[in-house]
C-alpha cells in the first residue's frame, strides 16, 4: 500500500467522520464523494446489464444528469459502466462531438461544466457509477482519488451494512423507477413492441419535449399519453 | 510454515481471478483440501430460516455425511455454520459432542473432521468443512490456516453474494414493473391493482412471481 493511498484512505475516513448524521448510508457516501472531488453535486447509481438506478443523490441536478443519460442513452456515466474506466467530460457552450445527444439536452437544462464519472468497482466488476458534476469545467480532475473512490465506495456500499444498499433504500429507489416500467409495460400493450422498442418511445417522447423519463412515465400512467394512436389528450 | 506462506499467496491471487459465488467457493474448497491434508471437502451453505445446503463437495461422500448432519440436527458443520463454533475431531466415532452423528459419519468411513464457520461482514456464509478417511488428522493449527482461508473467501462471497442479489433485483422489479404496465393499460388497473392480479395469478398455479411476469411480458399474452 502506498504512502498516496494510505492518504486518501486517511481523507475519506475523516470526511466520512464529519458526515456521521446523514441518513440513509449511502446519501452519506455520495455527499463524501462529492467533496472529494471537489464537486458541487453527485450521484451514487447502480446498474445491471440493462438497468440502472440512482440510489443516492446530493441534490436534483445530480440526479436529473443520471435520467438525462437514461433518457438520450449516453453520457459519461454509461461510458464509465462499458469502458470501465473513470470518464471526464466536459459540457461548455462548445459542442463535444461524442456526446452531443447529451451535450444538447444538458444545455437545454441549464447545465455547463464538468461531468466526473466514476465506476464503482469492488472488484474486477463494475456494479455501478458515482457521478459527480461541476459548474466549473477548467478545474483539473484528479484521476487517483477518483478511482479510489471507485473502489472504495463500491466496496463500501457492497460490503458495509451501515452504508451500504439496505433492503429500505433500494425499495425506495426503486418506487421512483418502477413507475418508468410500469409507463414501459403500458405501451407494450398499446401499441404491441418489445420492452426495448417501448423503452425507446418513452426516451423520444422526454427527448423531443425536453423533459424527463419519470415525468413522461407519469403522463402515460395518468393516461394523458396514449402511444397507440400518439394523441395527447388535454392538448 | 513457508509453504503455507506460498499456498496463501496463490490463494489470495486465486481469489482475485474468481468470477462468481461458486468460483470462490471452489477455489477454497480445493486450496483447504490440499494445503490441510484432507480427504475431501465441501461448504456448507447457512440460508433464511436456518436451512443448511452442501455445495462444492470434492466427492459424493462429502453430501452424504453433511446430509447425516443437517437431518440428525448435530455434526461439525452444524456447529459452525449455526453458532459460528469451529471444530476438529481425529476419531468422531468417539466424539462426545456428536453421539448420534459421530458413529454415522464412521460408518460412512470419515474419522477426522475439520469445520470453520464462514462469515463476512454481517452476513453469514455458513462452514467450510474438511474430512479424512485416516485418524487424527488436523492439528489445531489446522484450524487457525482453514479460518484464515474461510474468512478470506467469506469476504469475497457475502459481497458476490449481495453483487447478485442487487442484479437479480433490479432485473426481476424491471419485468415485474412492465407487467403491472401491461396490465394496467389492458384492464384499465392501478399498480396496485395490478400487481394483486399478478400475485393471485403466481399463487392459484404456483409459479413463481417474476416467471409469470416474465411470460406476460416476452409473449404480450395475459397467462
Amino acid at each position: 500500500m502506498t504512502d498516496e493511498h494510505q492518504a486518501l484512505i486517511a481523507r475519506l475516513a475523516a470526511v466520512l467522520a464529519s458526515l456521521h448524521a446523514m441518513d440513509p448510508g449511502a446519501l452519506r457516501l455520495c455527499e463524501a464523494g462529492r467533496r472529494m472531488l471537489d464537486a458541487d453535486g453527485a450521484a451514487l447509481s447502480v446498474a445491471s446489464s440493462s438497468q440502472v438506478m440512482v440510489v443516492a443523490s446530493t441534490d436534483d441536478l445530480a440526479a436529473q444528469l443520471e435520467d438525462l443519460q437514461e433518457t438520450v442513452g449516453e453520457g459519461p456515466s454509461k461510458d464509465a459502466l462499458r469502458e470501465q474506466s473513470v470518464q471526464v467530460a466536459a459540457f461548455t457552450e462548445h459542442r463535444d462531438g461524442r456526446r452531443s445527444l447529451m451535450h444538447e439536452h444538458g444545455q437545454r437544462i441549464g447545465f455547463t461544466g464538468t461531468m466526473i464519472a466514476v465506476p464503482l468497482r469492488p472488484r474486477d466488476r463494475v456494479i455501478g457509477t458515482l457521478t459527480a458534476y461541476r459548474q466549473d469545467a477548467e478545474a483539473p480532475v484528479d484521476h487517483r482519488t477518483a478511482e479510489f473512490l471507485g473502489v472504495a465506495l463500491g466496496t463500501a456500499l457492497l460490503q458495509d451494512p451501515a452504508l451500504g444498499l439496505t433492503d429500505d433504500l433500494l425499495a425506495e429507489a426503486w418506487s421512483a423507477r418502477a413507475e418508468v416500467h410500469q409507463a414501459t409495460g403500458m405501451v407494450i400493450s398499446q401499441v404491441g413492441v418489445r420492452p426495448e422498442d417501448a423503452m425507446a418511445l418513452l426516451r423520444g417522447q422526454a427527448f423531443a419535449n425536453g423533459t424527463t423519463l419519470l415525468d413522461v412515465a407519469r403522463q402515460i400512467i395518468q393516461r394523458r399519453i396514449n402511444f397507440r394512436d400518439f394523441t395527447i389528450e388535454g392538448d | 510454515m513457508n509453504d503455507f506462506v506460498e499456498t496463501f499467496a496463490e490463494f489470495a491471487s486465486a481469489l482475485t481471478d474468481a468470477q462468481d459465488f461458486d468460483d470462490t467457493a471452489d477455489h477454497l474448497i480445493r486450496y483447504a483440501v490440499d494445503s490441510l491434508g484432507a480427504s475431501f471437502g465441501g461448504i456448507t451453505l447457512i440460508h433464511t430460516k436456518g436451512r443448511l445446503e452442501t455445495t462444492g463437495a470434492t466427492d459424493p461422500m462429502v453430501e452424504k455425511v453433511d446430509l447425516a448432519q443437517y437431518e440428525l440436527g448435530e455434526g461439525p458443520c452444524v456447529d459452525a455454520a449455526t453458532d459460528l463454533r469451529s471444530s476438529v475431531s481425529g476419531s468422531v466415532g468417539h466424539d462426545g459432542r456428536w453421539p448420534r452423528w459421530g458413529p454415522a459419519a464412521e460408518a460412512l468411513g470419515v474419522r477426522s473432521v475439520l469445520s470453520a464457520d464462514m462469515h463476512g461482514r454481517d452476513r453469514r456464509i455458513g462452514a467450510l468443512n474438511l474430512y479424512s478417511t485416516s485418524e487424527d488428522v488436523f492439528m489445531r493449527e489446522s484450524v487457525e490456516i482453514a479460518k484464515v482461508l474461510a474468512d478470506q473467501s467469506a469476504a469475497v462471497m457475502a459481497a458476490m453474494r449481495a453483487e447478485e442479489g442487487m442484479r437479480a433485483a433490479l432485473e426481476t422489479r424491471t419485468v415485474i414493473g412492465q407487467a403491472q404496465g401491461m396490465l394496467m393499460e389492458r384492464f384499465g388497473l392501478d399498480a396496485s391493482q395490478a400487481f394483486s392480479v399478478l400475485r393471485r395469478f403466481s399463487q392459484d398455479n404456483n409459479i413463481r412471481l417474476v416467471d409469470v411476469a416474465g411470460q406476460l411480458v416476452s409473449t404480450r399474452a395475459i397467462p
